[in-house]
């Protein structure tokens, strides 16, 4: 029996992945990518996503030779019984690990909107509910995503409309001034994010219409890609390379900034709610890939007995693995992303879709 | 009879599954016939009607010498019709016909002018009959009775729908007649493809269940589904269309409903043009509809019927209560006690001065001023309508006024209540206005512990329900999510009828067309 039963849309796929990247990415990204490239962040931002586009290839092209598999389930295809065990509990852990790093961030962030209150409560109360998503299934996950998209979106639209006329030039000088060297550096936490598609290939085998997958998912790309540029062009634009490096949560001070007619100032606190909704939803796509890949490598007929414990050992990790936001975000900028990257995202997908190539594995035209 | 060992064995389950328990008793219950003999019959149907003095058993003679018994209940049939009609013509227009062949028979082809005649033998039909309304004619020396369409008791004239007021628009609602609701519906749709299919619910009331649809537009595969859930109920009596709506929920623990229910017959043929289901309940004017979607509770009848610029704008407007209604209060506690620097200076400055002299924190406040609302609202419905404004408009002044000059609650609060209150009137639907009306202090508790992150957690929790409700097989969010982009016309604003050229996608429907001609043709 499946243990998945419900359908997704191609257009509910490229929803959820665009609000999957999108959510913490215009959140953190802006400030991780300006400390690498600084006043040139935003050209690092396209290149993350043109090389976005060779990660969803990647997770594509495996999907079009195990249509109805996912990434746990063909890697024990490719490479047999031990060794396809064993890289997809690496994928499984990834994704809680990954996850573990999201709810810190959010509990973080939101640590600073309502400094009196114990990140913990955040962790726990957005993990909970992320859980009560996944328990009603991937379908639900998705309404859920598409129901908050265009606000999304439309949040992003209006921030970057109401700060257009902030935007100073000469902060954008010298462009590469330091040659492309910090521009390449300043990729690699951004092709991070855009490499989450990984995530993507759990989801893939549910697609209603296979024909739409390669359409929705470069769409999602895409779109994510305007979304983050928009993000990091107009950071820099208003604050400079220099500050946006030294702020925590860049686009955030950004919404701060803004004052219509004197009376919605600072209307922080309202984009502080969309996120946590987009965060929510970041972690639900996690949780959710964690919790299939789990069951799937235990052999279990339902994924729902081990939402709650793997839910509790994710925000244990949240809360434990790092001691501040300070180490949080050395960590983000310098150590997970070789290790997603190189692994997860890119390297293991690529060993696994060369020796399916070689071993002539699945589905070939 | 033979009851076989192991099902004696197994009267643990059969106590407990009542299908079983049904198949097991019929093997005891003897159907029960006519007899030839009139005495006979008679001692059968006042052992049964044993007590039932509204019960009429009048004894005459056809032709001068077939003794024949007509059996009626007194008040349900029509009285001027048993009198002029069947007593007249059986027993004195008679004489001079010829009665050949079966005597039950002639009397039904030859004597009696009436549209609805129909033989029988089966006793408990009989008695069935006699309690709706029905005359039952017994004739000596014949194992058939007769029954004669007599139904006519006094019911309520088509009077304006009391709780789905309109502006513009027919001014009929259903009574608590089901002929006349069934001719009101057929009124409006007079195509051979408005199907209404007979059940009976209740073991004491019998209620008469008809399931309405349109053959062609309904999926048949929810109309299959809707008389499965009819009919596995099993329960003594139905006595209004909310017995039904509980019994066939999908989601029985949800705080949403997911059946609509409307007393205007223009509500329900335009759902069953969009290929929903109908089903009407005898004895109440309130008509059921599935499967019904979250956004159904924001539309009202006169969406369609005013110009679509003021209909969309009051659409809109809707959505903003609806949110106004769960939300405000819980947004003014999070403002003010987590997120001043939200507001403008002097406006802060402003309600801070109001709330100096009040003893409780905002959430007491709002509680109490939220509960004492809820109490004038309730006392307003219940009260004798003499007295009813009078009290209202006291009480809501009284204290409004009262409370904030004695200073326990601050001005500010009381518009707030207010607004919230009236906010949550604008919805059309009364019992999706209950549930935000209820989720509105589980978003006020949150907001005070947790500020605007509280409201959003609480939020997305009702969204999640909400994403995760099914209707006969149809998401409850559909068609915001799953989105269907040509659906979104008549979610948000009602767009022009020259642009409805399909109906809703959401139900699976088989005829996708609704109308022919575009308007740029023309």
């Amino acid at each position: 029996m499946p243990l998945e039963k419900g359908k997704i849309s191609g257009k509910q796929l490229t929803v959820l992945y665009i609000t999957t990247i999108v959510a913490s990415a215009v959140v953190f990204l802006p400030g991780v990518v300006a400390a690498k490239a600084q006043q040139d962040a935003w050209i690092s931002s396209i290149i993350a996503a043109i090389t976005g586009f060779f990660l969803a290839l990647l997770v594509l092209r495996l999907h079009s030779r195990f249509p109805e598999q996912n990434v746990i389930q063909y890697s024990r295809t490719i490479l047999g019984k031990w060794p396809g065990l064993i890289t997809g509990a690496g994928f499984a852990w990834f994704f809680i690990h990954i996850n573990a790093v999201i709810i810190r961030e959010f509990g973080a962030f939101l640590a600073t909107v309502l400094p009196e209150t114990p990140p913990v409560v955040f962790m726990a109360l957005i993990v909970l509910l992320s859980a009560y998503y996944v328990r009603n299934g991937l379908e639900v996950c998705c309404r859920i995503a598409e129901f908050y998209f265009p606000i999304f979106v439309l949040q992003v639209v209006v921030i970057v409309l109401l700060v257009v006329k902030e935007v100073r030039w000469q902060l954008f000088e010298p462009i590469l001034g330091a040659g492309w060297g910090p521009v390449i550096e300043g990729i690699f936490p951004p092709v991070m994010w855009f490499g989450e598609v990984i995530t993507m290939s759990m989801i893939l085998p549910y697609l209603h219409d296979k024909s739409q997958a390669a359409r929705s998912l470069f769409l999602g790309v895409l779109l994510a890609g305007i979304l983050f540029f928009l993000a990091s062009f107009f950071t820099i634009g208003v604050f400079g390379g220099d500050l946006t490096a030294n702020l925590n949560f860049p686009v955030f001070e950004l919404a701060r900034t803004i004052s219509i007619a004197q009376f919605l100032e600072r209307v922080d606190a309202v984009l502080m709610s969309f996120w946590v909704a987009g965060g929510v939803i970041k972690i639900t796509t996690f949780n959710y890939c964690a919790v299939l890949g789990t069951a799937q490598l235990l052999n279990l007929s339902d994924y729902k007995p081990i939402i709650l414990p793997l839910a509790v050992i994710q925000v244990f990790m949240a809360l434990t693995g790092w001691e501040n936001v300070g180490q949080l975000k050395y960590f983000i900028n310098d150590i997970i992303a070789p290790y997603s990257l190189i692994l997860f995202e890119g390297g293991i997908p690529l060993m696994l879709l060369v020796i399916a190539r070689i071993r002539r594995l699945g589905v070939t035209k | 009879m033979f009851i076989p060992i192991w099902e004696i064995l197994m009267l643990g389950k059969i106590c407990v599954d009542g299908e079983m328990m049904k198949n097991f008793w019929s093997r005891f219950k003897k159907k029960t016939y006519l007899s030839f003999s009139l005495e006979e019959n008679l001692q059968i149907m006042r052992r049964i009607l044993f007590n039932c003095m509204d019960v009429v058993y009048r004894e005459f003679y056809i032709d001068r010498y077939i003794r024949a018994v007509l059996v009626y209940a007194e008040g349900l049939a029509d009285k001027a019709l048993i009198n002029s009609d069947i007593l007249k013509s059986l027993m004195l227009q008679s004489q001079d016909k010829k009665l050949t062949g079966s005597l039950v028979d002639a009397v039904k082809t030859i004597i009696l002018p009436f549209a609805e005649v129909k033989n029988v033998t089966e006793i408990e039909k009989i008695i069935n009959s006699v309690l709706s309304g029905d005359s039952i004619l017994l004739i000596e020396n014949c194992d058939q009775a007769l029954i004669i369409g007599t139904r006519g008791w006094e019911h309520r004239a088509i009077t304006e729908p009391s709780t789905e007021t309109v502006i513009r628009g027919p001014r009929e609602a259903y009574v608590e007649s089901l002929q006349v609701n069934l001719a009101l519906l057929r009124r409006k749709i007079k195509s051979s493809e408005l199907k209404f299919e007979k059940l009976i619910v209740g073991r004491y009331t019998k209620t008469d269940v008809v399931i309405a649809y349109i053959n062609g537009l309904a999926d048949p595969e929810i109309v299959k589904e809707v008389k499965r859930r009819i009919q596995k109920i099993d329960i003594d009596g139905i006595l209004e269309s909310n017995y039904l709506e509980e019994l066939i929920d999908d989601n029985p623990y949800s705080i949403f409903p997911t059946i609509k229910h409307t007393e205007r017959p223009d509500t329900t043929a335009g759902l069953l043009l969009e290929g929903r289901v109908a089903v009407f309940v005898d004895g109440t004017p309130f008509v059921l509809s599935m499967p019904n979607l979250f956004t159904s509770y924001m539309q009202s009848p006169e969406d369609y019927y005013e110009r679509y610029y003021i209909s969309s704008f009051i659409r809109l407007l809707r959505f903003m209560a609806l949110n106004i209604s769960l939300l405000l209060p819980a947004a003014y506690i999070a403002v003010t006690t987590f997120h001043p620097e939200m507001l403008p200076t002097v406006l802060l400055l402003s309600l801070a001065g109001q709330r100096e002299g009040v003893p409780f924190p905002a959430l007491i406040e709002v509680l109490l001023m939220e509960i004492i609302f809820e109490i004038l609202r309730e006392a307003g419905v219940r009260l004798p309508k003499a007295v009813g404004q009078t009290v209202s408009i006291v009480g809501a002044l009284v204290i409004g006024e009262a409370a904030v000059s004695a200073g326990i609650v601050s001005p500010a609060m009381v518009i707030i209540v207010a607004l919230t209150g009236i906010a949550n009137f604008v919805m059309p639907a009364y019992n999706a206005a209950g549930a935000v009306r209820l989720l509105r202090f589980l978003m006020i508790i949150l907001a005070s512990v947790l500020g605007l992150f509280g409201v959003m957690f609480g939020l997305m929790l009702v969204q999640g329900h909400l994403a995760s409700l099914r209707t006969f097989g149809v998401p409850y969010l559909s068609p915001i999510a799953p989105i269907s982009i040509e659906d979104q016309k008549d979610v948000w604003i009602r767009g022009p009828w020259w642009t409805m050229q399909i109906r809703p996608r959401f139900f699976n429907n088989l005829n996708q067309k609704r109308q022919k001609v575009k308007r740029k043709d023309k």
